[in-house]
């Protein structure tokens, strides 16, 4: 607190003139009197011990200047005080002012009246250099310097001469005080100001937008952390980087990519906007859609000072939403696929212009029903995935046995392909599953509908069960065209559908997205295994029925 | 040339579609087999111009969105081939499909069948533009 003060205060440049100063005038002081007191003409003075003493006081005075103010304590401020005043009294002392028993102790009793008034060191050396200066024109050296009166009187001068002087540093003080207290408020105000800033940079840092700041000459001048995070470009990078040339060209080092600081060619007065989208790149070139909001910050005096952008990586979004127009549009593909058949088919039955063998009228009406039900699986499907969505799909969740699903669906196939045999490989000690009846065929059939599908060429198609560690596995295998290593991690997310393969074989992209969420929510996994032109390999399993389960299910049956 | 028309009046026409769902293909083929004229398939863009370098039909139904080379794809390839050029070509689209319907006139198809569609409607679509019926 105490050094606080006076580091402060010594750091004040004008208390320190003020000290320096009060050195100077002390020093002159000296001078003045020893011309003043023409002690040359004195029959005891000797000018040697004058000297040495003066030097004394010199050193003093030379000490206060030039050791650095900060490192000035008060202990060798005294010090050099008491240093100065000791010599003045010697002075008086040979010029004959003073000579007397008491002249050391006046000055001592001086120093600590000084004190107790609370002069600070400075202006008891200065009152200390007036009063001596003053003495010799007010009082004759001659007589009466050895009684104690002459002390006092001495001492009468050297306080006034001080009180004065303090008066004045006391309000110089004050005002410095004031001073001090401006800087410890400005200070305060300082450390607010970097805490506020603190606190906006620990914001802009996490905040998940990507947040950056364009000044008017095109300079980016801010760059958050999700910035970087977003874009990989770091803050070093950024900082300073010059968005375009002067022509709007997109500056080095972002390699044809489209800006994402676009906004700097278009700064100007009352620029902004909110959420424009624009496809660029990160720094490792992968393609990205950034949607960017604007706005200019502006000095208090309302000049622009640059535009502040906000971002995120909206590929996520962009690519759903691609997906989805996809989507529709397959949707509304593969509905009018069948229904033109359907359609087709029954108005060819009802052609009175032409005449159909008994045999073609069945593949005819075969064909319907094949279409027809392509329809309602694909309906099921959408169902399936607007419930799946809303969280709305209800199983009832029995033990089953799934021999007469697994029937079922195939039967229900094989009359659809002539080119496709179907192998079944299924224990007859087959546990019960925990499964929803029409969940599972609906999971069944749809594998075994994209294994017809992906196999234009024909060929078997096995659908195999086994039981083991508490699951019932069921496999459904083609032989043909298969998935490229590329496609297969994705062939269950949501719209997504891989190349269609020969024989134009196409879909929503719901089925295996269906299947999976279905597989899941009753309990069990999905997955699968491809090679390309050698077929694909579906796994799914589901829990075996627990016991008790299957005995109810038993009774009750 | 002109006698290459009449043994061309004397044989049955021969129709090439191409639509990558096989049912379709199975519809159209019934109604223009019963018809009198000669119809095979290709399931794809590659596939039919694969068959067309072999041998040439004397009209091309062909659906737009297909996978692979789709429609428009192989009109271009047929615009480009002095050979193929003159076979004439009936699109087979989807309501909807506006600007691929212009974009096929400008390549030179002669005429279009909106799915779904009516079979018999079709069969005279096709004579028509085949020159065996007036419209």
């Amino acid at each position: 607190m105490f050094i606080d003060r006076v580091t402060v205060r010594h750091n004040d440049p004008r208390q320190r003139r003020m000290a320096t100063s009060a050195a100077w005038i002390y020093w002159l002081g000296i001078i003045v009197v020893l011309i003043g007191t023409r002690l040359p003409v004195e029959s005891d003075f000797n000018i040697d011990a004058v000297l040495l003493l003066t030097l004394g006081g010199f050193l003093s005075t030379v000490a206060l200047i030039i050791i650095p103010w900060e490192r000035l304590t008060y202990k060798f401020f005294y010090a050099g005080a008491a240093l100065a005043c000791s010599h003045i009294a010697t002075l008086i002392y040979f010029s004959g002012g003073v000579q007397s028993p008491y002249g050391e102790l006046y000055i001592l009793l001086a120093i600590w009246a000084a004190y107790f008034f609370s002069f600070s060191g400075y202006s008891l050396v200065v009152s200390m250099c007036i009063g001596s200066f003053l003495l010799p024109y007010f009082y004759d050296t001659q007589y009466g310097t050895a009684s104690i009166t002459s002390a006092i009187i001495k001492i009468m001068f050297m306080l006034i001469a001080g009180g004065l002087v303090n008066l004045l540093v006391q309000q110089v003080r004050d005002r410095n005080t004031e001073l001090s207290r401006t800087t410890d408020r400005l200070a305060l105000k300082i450390r607010e100001v970097l805490r506020e800033k603190e606190k906006t940079a620990a914001v802009l840092a996490s905040v998940a937008d990507g947040v950056y700041v364009v000044d008017t000459g095109g300079h980016i001048a801010l760059w958050n952390k999700a910035a970087e995070a977003i874009t990989g470009f770091t803050e070093a990078e950024m900082i300073g980087r010059h968005c375009f040339g002067a022509e709007g060209e997109i500056s080095e080092g972002f390699e044809g990519c489209a800006p994402f600081c676009g906004a700097a060619a278009h700064i100007d007065e009352g620029f902004s906007s909110t959420g424009y989208e624009v496809l660029t790149c990160k720094k490792d070139t992968e393609k990205m859609w950034l949607s960017v909001s604007a706005a200019p910050i502006r000095d208090s005096d309302g000049t622009l000072a640059g535009v502040v952008h906000v971002f995120r990586d909206i590929s996520e979004y962009k690519e759903i939403d691609r997906m989805k127009s996809d989507f529709v549009a397959t949707v509304s593909h593969e509905l009018r696929t069948p229904l033109t058949s359907i359609l087709g088919f029954s108005k060819t039955l009802l052609r009175t212009d032409a005449s159909f063998s008994e045999a073609s009228r069945q593949s005819f009406l075969l064909e319907i029903v094949r279409e027809g039900e392509r329809l309602a699986r694909l309906i099921e499907d959408v169902l399936s995935v607007s419930r799946i969505e809303a969280g709305r799909m209800r199983f009832d969740l029995k033990p089953l046995d799934a021999a007469p699903t697994v029937n079922q669906v195939i039967k229900n196939m094989a009359r659809l392909t002539s080119i496709h045999n179907f192998v079944i490989n299924m224990p007859d000690d087959l546990p019960p599953v925990s499964a929803d009846p029409d969940k599972l065929y609906q999971v069944l059939l749809n594998l075994v509908v994209n294994a017809i599908k992906y196999s234009p060429d024909g060929g078997p198609i096995t659908v195999t069960t086994s039981a083991s560690d508490g699951k019932v596995l069921f496999e459904v295998e083609d032989r043909g065209v298969g998935i490229s290593p590329d496609h297969l991690p994705h062939v269950f997310e949501r719209f997504y559908r891989a190349a269609r393969g020969k024989g134009g074989a196409a879909g929503t992209g719901l089925g295996l997205y269906v299947s999976k969420s279905l597989v899941e929510q009753m309990g069990g996994r999905i997955w699968a295994e491809s090679e390309v032109e050698k077929g694909s390999h579906f796994f799914f399993e589901l829990p075996i029925a627990v016991a008790e389960e299957a005995a109810k299910e038993k009774i009750a049956s | 040339m002109e006698e290459n028309l009449e043994s061309a009046a004397a044989r049955p026409k021969r129709v090439l579609i191409v639509d990558d769902e096989a049912s379709l293909r199975t519809l159209v083929r019934a109604n223009l087999e019963v018809d009198g004229l000669e119809v095979s398939e290709a399931v794809d863009g590659n596939e039919a111009m694969a068959m067309l370098e072999k041998s040439q039909p004397d009209l091309i139904l062909l659906d737009i969105m297909m996978p692979g080379k789709d429609g428009i794809e192989v009109l271009e390839d047929l615009a480009a081939n002095e050979q193929l050029r003159e076979i004439p070509v009936v699109l087979l689209t989807a309501k909807g499909e506006q600007e691929d319907l212009e974009r096929g006139a400008s390549l030179g198809a002669r005429g279009h069948i909106t799915k779904p569609f009516d079979p018999e409607q079709m069969v005279r679509t096709v004579k028509a533009a085949l020159g065996l019926m007036r419209r």
